[in-house]
């Protein structure tokens, strides 16, 4: 589109953001490309917040930022970025008064889509693309939460942005509406650059190109999904009971127990998924840090 | 544990009961917490303290209080600053599960929701505490000065803690009823407007509403003796603490709660807030109407008499600490006055008057002050302290200063007596100008205060009375110029000249000429202010 | 380059006025009404000096109501398109001021025409429209400040907010009085003193609309800014 291949979207360096005496993040540095890039991290790892920063909501105390080839920190240069941007914030909030339609069109006003006509067809288009051609005319307040986020969706999705930062979008969904989430993002995906943040592994797995894993205000690993399950190999294996030293280990659904951790010798090792790579960098006591990535 | 419950059910209720009390009680001490740290608390217990320090601090607060006058006084202030924050306060409190979405999460919990609306009741109490330790240790600051008047009402005080448990209910109350953080600083400015027009004399019926707000400013005229206080002071505190048990009634009903104790206490609540609040209209009774009466026409008998060389002062017992304050500015006037005339007996009497003039503006003819002169020699002559100077029950001010030194010197100047009004003019004048002004470092503060707020001269009156005398401009520029000089220099040529300098009809010519000071020139016929004789 | 977003603001001025929380303004204006209404139709002669405070009182109503109009629970949905906070506040306290300068009218029209003719006739209601002003413009601006935080729960603040405001100038040391008397000395010297304070409130109102947010001016606040601000 756009942007060309060789032009990241998003490029950060010594990003570092402070609320009061918590270090949110801590020279955060990270580039983004065409794709889904997904954020995984614990609770509290900084993750909205690397997200208001990229969507401009929020400004770094220090480091450098370079979004669609944008400084945000300026008039001007937040202007050109929120011009080609969608955000879904994280608990999102509604004009409860407003039907979906009134409130994504006033979205759009406020992304100027100052065009009457055209503003109606994009917002009809973005309703469409998230599956609400028919509650187009309901009151938000009469929709189901699923539903309330695909509005929410369909408000970021307005003007076909470049760059579309997700702030957990797929909480609270039922299995059906995440798949039917997971075909837009992934088409969305497959034209420009996608930021979302997930606890969900199999998400990742499911959808993202790119996985940026952040702990404790820190990046811990950036690379492919496989590679981050890779990570994990020869450290994920099964046996019939509890393993005390492994970093986690729950019985499966096939009766065996499953571990994470240092094996000992002779284990039955098996193929590790993302999920393992992910809990060996966030589990306080991993030896392995996220350098070698 | 099951077979217990079927076995023994009312024991399993009383646990259950005494569990939701506890869990009330853990719930209470951390909104009272909350509610102690609210940035609302915060600023109104510093509006409320904070104008009083720093008067205490820059030195112009007024160390004659009159214990009796401070208790209610500032119960306004009080219900605007601490009582709107309990109520603000205590409402965003019991709105704060509806406004961050958790009231969802909040119903299903074990906690009833009557028991919840109950910790934010109790969290208003150690708040309440809190005021009433504030409101204390205050009055018991200002009635460690050796100058304080009167002494407090506890019921009276026990007003500002009450106004905060009030509001405070109300404010829970308010949650629960209706779900919107806009409501509780409107019903606050209802309170405020309510409360002002009770004062309003020209709204019929206006007296009635004074005392069904939490807090009546209804005024009396002057501070009087306690013996006259017509504030039903411990009916109102009734009528308020009846309100409180009808609201918080009220707001546990409206959480579901239910039971004859409740129903019990809200009745009662109501059976006190309603006889309390009537008995407040009960007529004055007739101890204070003597009392009343007394004070005007016989106030000798409630009265301390002190006699400091040749000068008698007589206060009403509840002011007598006020006497040592009066005679310094006595003994600052007569300083400048010759041996001989300092020495001549002089009086000082308290006085009250009852005649409330305000809805008219303060005017009153002559026949009106005419008739106050009559029974205040009458008074005098009786008690064998004739031609008392008046001083009245305000007292610590600049201008209370000015105004008694000015009738001070104008009775050692002219002998003519109180209840004498006019203007001064001439020598006389000026000399009246100058022995105020030169009395008291406050005194002389008091004197430009008076003269910067008024025109065509200056008036020596107490706030309290409607009589008066004036100097005119002519006569206190002269007297504004002798103030500039060293006083000992005046005091050795007024000494010389008394007799001439405080003559009638000596005209003020003949001072400028004396001390050498210029006399600005005689306004025109007509413009001119008419002199007393 | 801002052209776009000035194309935006017609197309705004009726969404936006149907988004904002209308009924805690209506409520508070409608007492506000009252407080001057019941007056004026009794048939009692008021001074200026209670006409004043009157009008005062009904004005902080207003200034009460106009606290919750910046209210906005889509405001994290909006906060990054581009057309700038400023805007949109300004949008909204243009649809607010207007609304309440309606109203102002209609309360100083019950006030002169409830009052003594003698009486209205040297009412310093121009003064009095002032002070007005000033206290809706400090709510605004207060109310705004607060919004950067969280969108939702502005007035929450803000109404109270005024309501201290109020008090601390009710407060104020003789010298530096701001509530007086109509005919006192100190008048216009007081009224300097509310130009300063609308002036201020503007400057805030601006302030409170520049973007980007940085955390530093939240701390405290704790970590979840981006969520919803610290349940008081």
């Amino acid at each position: 589109m756009t942007i060309a291949a060789t032009m990241p979207a998003v490029r950060a360096s010594e990003l570092t953001l402070r609320y009061g005496r918590t270090l949110a993040l801590d020279g955060v540095a990270f580039t983004l490309r065409d794709g889904v890039t997904g954020l995984l991290g614990p609770n509290g790892a900084g993750k909205t917040t690397l997200l208001r920063i990229v969507a401009t909501a929020l400004a770094p105390d220090s480091g450098q930022l370079t979004v669609l080839g944008a400084d945000p920190r300026t008039g001007s240069g937040r202007l050109a970025v929120r011009r080609r941007l969608g955000y879904l914030p994280q608990d999102p909030g509604f004009h409860p008064g407003f039907t979906a339609f009134e409130f994504v069109d006033y979205v759009a006003i406020l992304k100027e889509l100052t065009d009457r006509r055209a503003r109606h067809q994009e917002v009809r288009r973005v309703l469409a693309s998230v599956g609400l051609e028919r509650q187009a005319g309901k009151r938000i307040r009469a929709l189901s939460g699923g539903m309330k986020q695909r509005v929410a969706l369909a408000a970021a999705l307005v003007g076909d942005p470049d760059l579309l930062v997700l702030d957990e979008p797929t909480v609270g969904l039922d299995p059906e509406q995440r798949m039917r989430f997971r075909e837009v993002i992934a088409e969305l995906g497959e034209r420009r650059t996608v930021l979302l943040s997930t606890h969900q592994t199999e998400e990742v797995m499911a959808l993202c190109q790119r996985v940026i894993v952040l702990d404790r205000g820190t990046v811990r690993f950036e690379g492919q999904p496989g590679e981050l399950a890779d990570l994990a190999a020869g450290r994920v294996w099964t046996s019939g009971a509890r393993e005390p030293r492994a970093l986690a280990s729950w019985r499966t659904g096939s009766g065996l127990y499953r571990h994470v951790g240092d094996p000992p010798p002779g284990a039955d090792l098996v193929t590790p998924t993302v999920e393992d790579g992910y809990l060996l960098f966030v589990d306080p006591s991993a030896t392995h840090g996220g350098e070698d990535a | 544990m099951t077979t217990s419950v079927i076995e023994r059910p009312e024991a399993a209720t009383a646990a259950q009961a005494a569990n939701s009390r506890g869990a009330m009680l853990a719930l209470a001490r951390v909104e009272a917490r909350r509610l102690l740290r609210h940035p609302v608390t915060i600023a109104g217990l510093l509006l409320f303290l904070g104008p009083m320090v720093y008067q205490w601090v820059s030195g112009g607060a007024n160390r004659f209080p009159v214990l009796h006058d401070e208790d209610w006084s500032k119960q306004f202030i009080g219900l605007l600053t601490l009582g709107g924050a309990a109520l603000v306060a205590a409402n965003l409190a019991a709105l704060r599960a509806h406004r961050h979405g958790t009231a969802a999460q909040y119903g299903v919990l074990v906690l009833p929701h009557a028991w919840r609306t109950g910790a934010f009741l109790l969290a208003v109490v150690p708040f309440a505490g809190i005021v009433a330790l504030l409101v204390v240790v205050r009055i018991g600051l200002l009635a460690l000065l050796p100058s304080a008047a009167g002494r407090p009402n506890p019921a009276e005080l026990a007003v500002y803690p009450a106004v905060v448990l009030l509001l405070g209910a109300l404010g829970v109350l308010l949650a629960r009823v209706l779900r919107t953080a806009v409501l509780a600083p409107l019903v606050l400015l209802g309170i405020v407007v309510f409360t002002f027009i009770g004062v309003l004399g020209s709204v019929p019926g206006s007296r009635y509403l004074a005392w069904l707000m939490p807090v009546s400013v209804e005024e009396p005229l002057m501070p009087y003796p306690i013996d006259m206080m017509e504030r039903p002071a411990g009916r109102h505190l009734a009528y308020l603490a009846g309100l409180i048990v009808v609201l918080v009634a009220a707001a546990l009903a409206v959480t579901g709660a239910r039971g004859r104790r409740l129903t019990l206490a809200g009745a009662a609540g109501l059976a006190v807030a309603v006889l309390a609040g009537s008995a407040q209209y009960l007529p004055v009774s007739d101890a204070v109407k003597k009392a009343s009466l007394d004070a005007v026409e016989r106030p000798a008998g409630m009265q301390t008499c002190r006699t400091i060389d040749q000068v008698t002062y007589c206060a009403f017992d509840d002011f007598a600490p006020w006497i040592d304050g009066w005679d310094t500015v006595v003994r600052g006037v007569l300083r400048g006055v010759p041996e001989q005339e300092a020495r001549k007996p002089l009086a000082v009497r308290q006085r009250v008057s009852t005649d409330d003039n305000r809805s008219n503006g303060f005017v009153s003819g002559p026949e009106d002050r005419a008739k106050v002169a009559e029974v205040w020699k009458r008074v005098d002559d009786a008690a064998g302290t004739p031609n008392a100077v008046t001083v009245g029950t305000r007292w610590g001010e600049g201008e209370d200063e000015a105004g008694f030194a000015g009738r001070v010197a104008f009775e050692v100047v002219a002998r003519k007596g109180p209840g004498v009004d006019g203007v001064i003019c001439g020598t006389r004048g000026v000399l009246v100008g100058w022995l105020a002004g030169q009395a008291t470092p406050l005194a002389a503060e008091g004197l430009r205060e008076i003269d910067a707020s008024s025109t065509g001269g200056v008036w020596f009156f107490d706030r309290s009375f409607n009589t008066f005398i004036s100097v005119s401009d002519r006569e206190m520029a002269v007297a504004k110029a002798l103030l500039k000089r060293p006083a000992a220099e005046v005091a050795e040529t007024v000494k010389r000249s008394w007799a001439e300098l405080s003559a009638a009809g000596t005209p003020t010519e003949r001072a400028g000429e004396l001390f050498g000071v210029p006399v600005p020139p005689q306004e025109p016929e007509g413009e001119r202010s008419v002199c007393m004789e | 380059m801002y052209g776009v977003t000035a194309r935006a603001v017609p197309a705004l001025l009726a969404p936006t006025a149907r988004a904002m929380s209308w009924l805690p303004f209506l409520a508070a204006a409608g007492f506000g009404l009252v407080i001057v209404a019941v007056p004026a139709a009794m048939t009692v002669v008021l001074s200026d000096e209670d006409l004043i405070r009157l009008l005062r009182l009904a004005g902080l109503c207003g200034a009460v109501g106009v606290a919750f109009l910046l209210d906005d629970p889509a405001a994290r949905v909006i906060a990054t398109v581009p057309t700038p906070r400023v805007v949109r506040h300004a949008v909204r306290a243009a649809v607010a001021l207007v609304a309440a300068a309606l109203w102002w009218v209609a309360v100083v029209a019950i006030t002169v025409a409830g009052a003594d003719k003698e009486v209205a006739a040297h009412l310093p209601v121009w003064d009095a429209s002032l002070e007005a002003v000033a206290f809706a413009s400090a709510a605004l601006a207060l109310a705004a400040a607060r919004s950067r935080g969280s969108g939702a729960g502005a007035g929450v603040v803000a109404a109270p907010a005024v309501l201290v405001l109020a008090l601390l100038l009710s407060r104020l040391p003789e010298r530096l009085a701001m509530l007086v008397a109509p005919g006192d000395p100190r008048s216009d010297a007081a009224h300097d003193r509310w130009a300063a304070l609308l002036a201020l409130a503007i400057a805030g109102l601006l302030w409170a609309g520049h973007e980007p947010v940085s955390a530093r001016r939240f701390r405290g606040q704790g970590f979840r800014t981006s969520r919803r601000a610290d349940p008081r």
